[in-house]
């Protein structure tokens, strides 16, 4: 086992479902020690919400949990407690950083803000991924992905172009957010580690998912400044180009997107050259957008003809920007993902033989690798507690009897 | 004294479009000297693609796309087909920490440009290379835009209404994830050199991060073998959960209710209407398995109320809700305003516009914000302060084309 980029950084990491474990995550699979802080008893939510191996939940066999939490060491406690709040400063104060994602209410009531905590050590970097970040009149405001989607402009502009633009805006797939905000919150933490080089010092990192994610929309932001307006969810063929939604075929949908005018020359000799393309309607990258609804049947012609699979290998064949809309089984048997290695099978003690996605990235000296499986609920409780904080193993069941851990 | 957090950290970037000038940016802010180097000849797509403030329309120092993600870098100009010019190229990165590029798998090493010539010059040099599909495998010339890479890393098949067909994301997101990947990864490479005097190649496949951000998804077929589709605003367990209208054109307000306790405070705020008493929306498994009806009785109470009215009421009933922000929206919301989420930028030729700016903020440390280059506004100090060469060989570079 090569030593990994992060390794010998001690991290707590006090935070549940996906935005902070995403953090950890990121630190735990470059070699940085994460010790992973969960309620007794019930654990991170992401330990509830599946998905189950043949639909039965079990707390260690979520799907959701195992792929965050890989390479974390895991303990139980129950930080709400005065004596709990004790223990996770012990913690904390060993610590280079802290990644959580509580409400700044909470942690402030626990006493565990930052100004607290920086006081038992200075150089603490402590990573706080909140939907609205530490300060402003929401900062204690729940929220969740949907929300985020919505508050972030992402979801007012989707879907992007369409036939029913009367339609209510979309969120993206899944938790696009919180990925986002646990991302960011890790390179957030890189920032201050690598300023903790210089002098020593620690620092709050104060990452807010509606603005994590409103970054993505930044290049809307001049058109809106030099417009005065910007229209969202925009009838299909009004860009032009592209088009920028996936079209049907034989066996799902595929995505062609012709930015350069030769792409799309190319893509009607992909097509067979019919007549019809040569007439004057769709003749330029305008012309084809205002005429859409008369162009799209003609290329449906084509491809409902065809699998994504051939319209990819051809088009590409040709130079043509176009791909399969892959489903998540596409993307596990796709020979590219494949050939770059980047599903990894990993063995846990509940769950079994996996395939997780991996590597963020390939980085030859300090690669990404899996020491460990995500941890049992409280399994390195004894490690923790007696051999790094040195609690007697008597103390250990007085805290296990009181529900401290 | 405030202080950067990359200080002294110099980048060198050959990029274009969005993945590895964002990246640049935020390496810009962190306080990196970030060195540009673009080509008059075959300019990066963001300067010819505007917006343009009033007047200046096909401007390429006043194109807002490049505004948007070149901040806080240097621009020199190189014209990498010729010899010499990579010569200089190789020397200004010979001085650096880092150098990040996103051209076609190849096009860095058939400029002797790659990490095999480069760290024989600089043996600690840090180079990540971003593409779509990555630098190996059967599919990595493939051509690719954003679009095109929602659909293939599998984001698209899980965005669209419940009863339709997929769409593709909002613009770039893909990028963007790429983008913040890279940065991660690159910081990561600088710790590691810090501690050990490695440098070290970062390969960053824009589909790859990607996929790690449906990891739910994939995670549902390897356990299950089941293929996830559009579920519009729907979730898995939570109900209600989705946007429903208010008063006002194009006006809604995104509502989710995760437990039974939130279900009560809800039903109290919008004043415990006969409806809400209905034994089927009781309980977490009614509510979602009636969650069609449900939504048409809530939309019947928000169509009553601004998105921000709605907002309120919820939040203080400790319900998750909030508005569908729009970009005028956006910059006016008093959140966004006091935590100053943009920040003005003044370009001497565009002039000022706001710009988002970091996506996290440092209780300690500050960002160096400033405008984007002008073409070549630098070369004076790259070729002459940094390389040493004399204003007399500097002009004869020009003429000869070799910097333009």
């Amino acid at each position: 086992m090569q030593a990994g980029a992060l390794s010998g950084l001690k991290v707590v990491e006090y935070s549940q479902f996906i935005a902070g474990p995403f953090c950890g995550k990121f630190l735990a699979d470059f070699g940085a020690e994460v010790i992973k802080v969960e309620e007794p008893g019930v654990g991170d939510e992401a330990r509830r919400r599946g998905p189950f191996p043949d639909d039965i939940p079990h707390q260690e066999k979520s799907g959701l949990f195992l792929f965050l939490n890989t390479n974390k060491l895991g303990i139980t406690l129950n930080v709400k407690s005065a004596t709990g709040t004790e223990i996770f400063k012990e913690l904390v104060q060993q610590a280079d950083i802290l990644v959580e994602s509580n409400p700044p209410q909470l942690m402030k009531a626990l006493g565990l803000d930052y100004e607290t905590l920086s006081k038992i050590n200075p150089r603490l970097i402590m990573t706080s991924i909140t939907p609205f970040g530490q300060t402003g009149p929401y900062r204690d405001y729940k929220s969740c992905d949907l929300v985020c989607s919505h508050m972030s402009q992402i979801a007012i502009c989707q879907p992007f172009e369409s036939r029913s633009t009367r339609r209510e805006p979309l969120k993206s797939g899944g938790h696009q957010t919180d990925f986002m905000a646990g991302l960011t919150g890790a390179v957030g933490t890189m920032s201050a580690l690598l300023a903790h080089e210089a002098d020593g010092l620690g620092q709050q990192v104060d990452v807010s998912a509606q603005e994590a994610t409103a970054i993505s929309c930044k290049l809307l932001l001049p058109i809106w400044t030099y417009l005065g307006w910007y229209r969202v969810r925009i009838p299909k063929g009004t860009i032009g180009y592209g088009p920028s939604f996936p079209l049907p075929c034989k066996d799902g949908y595929f995505q062609l997107y012709c930015l350069e005018e030769g792409q799309w020359w190319d893509w009607v000799r992909v097509m067979g050259s019919p007549d019809w393309a040569n007439d004057p309607r769709f003749d330029c990258i305008f012309n084809r957008g205002v005429n859409w609804d008369d162009l799209e049947p003609l290329i449906l012609e084509y491809t409902m003809q065809h699998t994504k699979e051939e319209l990819y290998r051809r088009g590409q064949a040709s130079r043509v920007p176009v791909h399969p809309v892959n489903t998540t089984e596409d993307v596990l048997k796709s020979e590219q993902f494949a050939a770059r290695e980047f599903f990894v099978e990993i063995d846990h003690p509940e769950a079994g033989r996996l395939k997780y996605p991996g590597p963020p990235f390939k980085s030859s000296k300090t690669p990404w690798q899996v020491e460990r499986p995500a941890p049992l609920l409280g399994e390195h409780n004894e490690e923790i507690f007696c051999k790094r904080l040195g609690y007697s193993k008597q103390k250990l069941v007085k805290l296990r009897q009181t529900g401290i851990i | 004294m405030k202080r950067f957090p990359l200080g002294g950290i110099r980048v060198i970037e050959i990029g274009a479009v969005i993945m590895a000038p964002y990246l640049c940016q935020l390496l810009g802010w962190m306080g990196a000297e970030v060195i540009k180097i673009e080509n008059t000849e075959r300019l990066d797509f963001g300067r010819r693609a505007g917006s343009f403030p009033p007047g200046r329309e096909g401007d390429p120092n006043c194109s807002a796309y490049f505004g948007a993600n070149n901040c806080s870098k240097k621009s020199c100009l190189l014209d990498l087909s010729k010899p010499r010019a990579r010569e200089l190229a190789k020397e200004i990165i010979r001085r650096s920490d880092v150098f990040v590029e996103n051209f076609a798998p190849g096009v860095m090493d058939r400029l002797g440009l790659g990490y095999q010539d480069l760290k024989k010059i600089k043996r600690d040099i840090i180079m990540a290379s971003l593409s779509g599909m990555g630098q190996t495998g059967p599919e990595k010339q493939y051509v690719a835009y954003g679009p095109n890479l929602s659909a293939y890393s599998g984001h698209s098949a899980l965005i669209g209404y419940a009863d339709g067909e997929p769409q593709a994301e909002h613009i770039a997101w893909t990028d963007w994830i790429a983008s913040t990947n890279g940065a991660f990864a690159i910081l990561a490479a600088l710790y590691h050199r810090a501690k050990t005097g490695e440098g070290q190649f970062i390969d960053v496949a824009l589909s790859e991060g990607a996929a790690l951000f449906i990891g739910d998804a994939i995670m549902e077929y390897t356990v299950n073998q089941r293929v996830r589709r559009p579920m519009g605003n729907h979730d898995d367990v939570m109900a209600p959960h989705n946007v429903y209208p208010c008063q006002g054109e194009d006006n809604w307000v995104s509502i989710a209710v995760a437990t039974d306790d939130e279900w009560k405070a809800f039903c109290e705020a919008i004043g415990n209407p006969e409806w809400c008493k209905q034994e089927r929306f009781s309980d977490r498994l009614g509510r979602w398995n009636n969650q069609d009806e449900l939504d048409k009785l809530i939309a019947e109470w928000t169509i009553n109320y601004s998105p921000y009215e709605v907002m309120e009421i919820m939040q203080k009933a400790g319900v998750a809700a909030g508005p569908s922000l729009e970009q005028k929206t956006l910059l006016e919301d008093p959140h966004i305003r006091e935590r100053g989420f943009f920040v003005e930028i003044d370009h001497p030729e565009a002039g000022k516009r706001p710009e988002a700016g970091m996506p996290f903020k440092l209780s300690r440390s500050s960002f160096n914000y400033y405008p984007a280059p002008l073409l070549g506004e630098h070369n004076d100090y790259v070729f002459g302060e940094l390389l040493g060469i004399s204003k007399d060989e500097i002009v004869k570079l020009i003429e000869e084309g070799v910097i333009r």
